[in-house]
């Protein structure tokens, strides 16, 4: 199991050592530096922050020993930015680089890290995430205490915020999110597999539209049936003969006509959607009278004021005479197939107005060619069919399942938290007073990163932010602990670190609820496996040396008082 | 009744008393009801600063949606005209309403509020609208 053993401060050849055990209390007053132990902690854990930290000046180095059931592994960060590591004690150190560096310290989390779940992080959430990505869950900094608003005292801050709640949606949704995975990998090989076929089939439509316009010139007879058109392709070819000019209609009066179909089917439009406009309206009046009715429904005594309101929408209905029930859409369809028809007409009359050089005709039949060559190949239309039903099906279900969660393991976790606090047996006053609290129960909320309370009171369940700093920062530590719980159990083998450091929460504690709360707290995560490094202002009796660090003279030796 | 009607409530008739006092006089019943409903869900200001349409299609087309989800609040602005007759605050024949008690108060609303600075004052140039006009651009909306 993963424990950080020791923390080296190195100033040229001296050296300050801090040993940790499983459980360590590290007892020092203000400002002796116990944040700042946090800090060097999170620095030499590879944090992307310079370390600038007050009183951890004239340090050079500092170095970390990291130890699981299998490896040991040293690593040491200078102050000016360099990484190094080695895996024996006896070895020198290896500069290498801060990707290598968080690997290296990432392989220590777990034997057999499962990628499966960071690769279904990195495709949902489009993230490569380490073990630095969890590590909010392995600080409680002072500032933040007691904060239920915001449980994560490291979330607080801006650039935390999207990743945690990312974070959240991975874990308390991940029965979603690995089927988001699924659904998405299987969309990118159809999507790459339509693109081809799009391809394809948008050059054998433009080749469709281009041999129209290259026939229509050329005055051949295109009719879309394949065979046909290509041997009137080829009779041209070898005659080189178009056909002579019709003398039916002139292009001036087919062009009359189009221009006046088109404007026929402007003033139609325009009727229709007058018509339709009437149609809403009516809805519109029949909605507005129900709204007035069932407030006089509601209370007769309201008629008096609601029947000129009434009476004057009513007035309004009768005033509109509804307009004639003509299928307009049907008219507006058969006029543009006439326009469709005439605008033939005068494009094969523009046509064969024109002349073609004997070097343009055989351009275009140069181009008819090629173009027959695109159009004989065979483009897969019903599995293109098939492809763009089955992508959009796939994008439609992505949707739904980002927006469907499941609650189910959010609800798990909240009745865990609930029994280990109210099972806790504390004789501490805030924990007496909900166990008498009927119905007393937890609400942590994952994605807003709060957490509320419910109980059941004489007119109903009623949900509330828990009072008092004391029970605040109780529950507060449970959740760090039940979240670890719930990876441990949930997300084996992934890459977080089993380290909790609780910084000075003591304080809005008071040391007589702290001294009965501390023991339950290292022994629960003893249960969980989780390293604890606790920093305190007060003194508790009763912990052994091994686990008792004192920082009363000062945290850095190297520190010069200014 | 629950907390969030009574506060509705109090809001509509902080805005109608507002609405029936100077310089606003509005003495229509059907006016007061839509407009008091479009003054309470107004929160586009910008709309009235910015003046490429016109006042009344501004303030009407505002609460196109809003009808649809809170009609229920042309019963709460109707109990509150009720409250005010049957306390003798207001004087009531057929669609005619006219405040008989002087409420000496500044109106919370922030859309009268702004309305009280701007020239010309857009409720004034509403009220301008005759009770069949004002339902036909409710009409248009709802």
């Amino acid at each position: 199991m993963f424990k950080l053993e020791s923390l080296l401060f190195n100033n040229r050849d001296d050296s300050q050592k801090y040993q940790f055990s499983k459980h360590t209390f590290i007892y020092g007053m203000n400002t002796v530096g116990k944040t700042a132990l946090t800090k060097a902690i999170d620095y030499v854990l590879g944090s992307s922050e310079n370390l600038t930290y007050q009183g951890l000046d004239n340090i050079d180095s500092i170095e970390a020993y990291l130890t699981n059931n299998l490896t040991t592994l040293w690593v040491k960060r200078t102050i000016s930015g360099e990484y190094f590591y080695r895996r024996t004690e006896d070895s020198a150190y290896s500069e290498i680089s801060a990707d290598t560096y968080k690997d290296n310290i990432c392989l220590m989390l777990t034997p057999n890290p499962n990628n499966h779940f960071v690769q279904v992080y990195s495709k949902v959430f489009d993230e490569n995430p380490t073990f630095r990505s969890f590590n909010f869950l392995n600080y409680m900094e002072e500032k933040g205490l007691g904060d239920l608003s915001v449980v994560f005292t490291k979330a607080r801050e801006l650039k935390y915020q999207i990743r945690v709640s990312n974070i959240m949606d991975f874990f308390f949704n991940y029965n979603n999110i690995e089927q988001i995975y699924e659904k998405e990998l299987l969309l990118e090989q159809r999507e790459k597999e339509l693109d081809e076929l799009t391809k394809d089939y948008q050059e054998y439509e433009r080749s469709l539209l281009q041999i129209q316009k290259l026939f229509r010139e050329l005055q051949l007879k295109y009719t879309g049936n394949y065979e046909k058109d290509y041997s009137t392709f080829k009779k041209f070819q070898t005659s080189y003969t178009r056909t002579a000019q019709t003398k039916s209609k002139d292009l001036v009066y087919l062009s009359k006509a189009s221009f006046s179909l088109a404007e026929e089917i402007k003033l139609y439009s325009f009727i229709q959607s007058q018509a339709n406009n009437m149609v809403e309206r009516k809805e519109r009046i029949k909605r507005l009278l129900a709204i007035l009715n069932s407030i006089v429904e509601g209370n007769h005594d309201y008629k008096q004021y609601i029947d000129f309101i009434t009476k004057t929408v009513e007035e309004i209905q009768e005033e509109n005479i509804i307009l004639s029930l003509t299928d307009y859409q049907k008219a507006i369809r058969g006029i543009q197939t006439e326009k469709g028809k005439i605008d033939q007409q005068i494009m094969m009359l523009k046509g064969q107005a024109s002349e073609i050089t004997y070097e343009d005709a055989v351009k275009k039949i140069g181009l008819i060619e090629h173009i027959f060559s695109i159009l004989n190949r065979n483009v897969d239309y019903t599995r293109l069919d098939s492809l763009r039903g089955e992508t959009s099906k796939l994008k439609r279900e992505i949707k739904e399942l980002k927006s469907a969660f499941d609650k189910k393991e959010i609800s798990a976790f909240n009745n865990r938290l609930t029994n280990l606090y109210l099972k806790s047996d504390l004789k501490v006053k805030h924990l007496i007073e909900d166990l008498h609290d009927t119905d007393f129960t937890l609400e942590f909320d994952p994605f807003r990163l709060c957490l509320f309370a419910s109980h059941k009171t004489e007119e109903g369940v009623e949900r509330f932010i828990p009072g008092s700093m004391a029970r605040q920062t109780h529950l507060q530590m449970l959740i760090y602990l039940c979240m670890f719980d719930y990876l441990k159990r949930d997300f084996q083998d992934f890459i977080y670190m089993p380290l909790l450091i609780i910084d000075s929460a003591n304080q809005p504690m008071g040391i007589e609820i702290f001294r009965e709360v501390y023991p339950t707290i290292v022994n629960l995560a003893e249960e969980i496996g989780i390293q604890t490094i606790f920093l305190s202002k007060d003194h508790l009796d009763g912990i052994s040396d091994q686990d008792f660090i004192d920082i009363s003279s000062g945290l850095n030796k190297f520190h010069k008082q200014s | 009744m629950i907390v969030s009607e009574i506060i509705s409530e109090a809001e509509y008739a902080d805005i109608i008393i507002t609405l029936m006092k100077s310089p606003y006089k509005i003495s229509s019943i059907t006016k007061l009801v839509f407009i008091a409903f479009c003054v309470k869900h107004e929160s586009n200001l910008y709309a009235y600063h910015n003046r490429t349409k016109d006042f009344v299609d501004v303030f009407f087309s505002n609460i196109s949606l809003k009808f649809s989800i809170h009609y229920q609040e042309i019963g709460q602005i109707i109990h509150t005209i009720d409250m005010l007759n049957k306390s003798s605050k207001v004087l009531i024949d057929g669609d005619y309403i006219e405040l008989k008690y002087d409420f000496d108060f500044q109106t919370e609303n922030k859309f009268l509020k702004f309305c009280i600075t701007k020239i010309p004052n857009p409720i004034i140039q509403i009220n301008k609208l005759d009770a069949k006009a004002v339902v036909e651009e409710v009409l248009r909306y709802v």
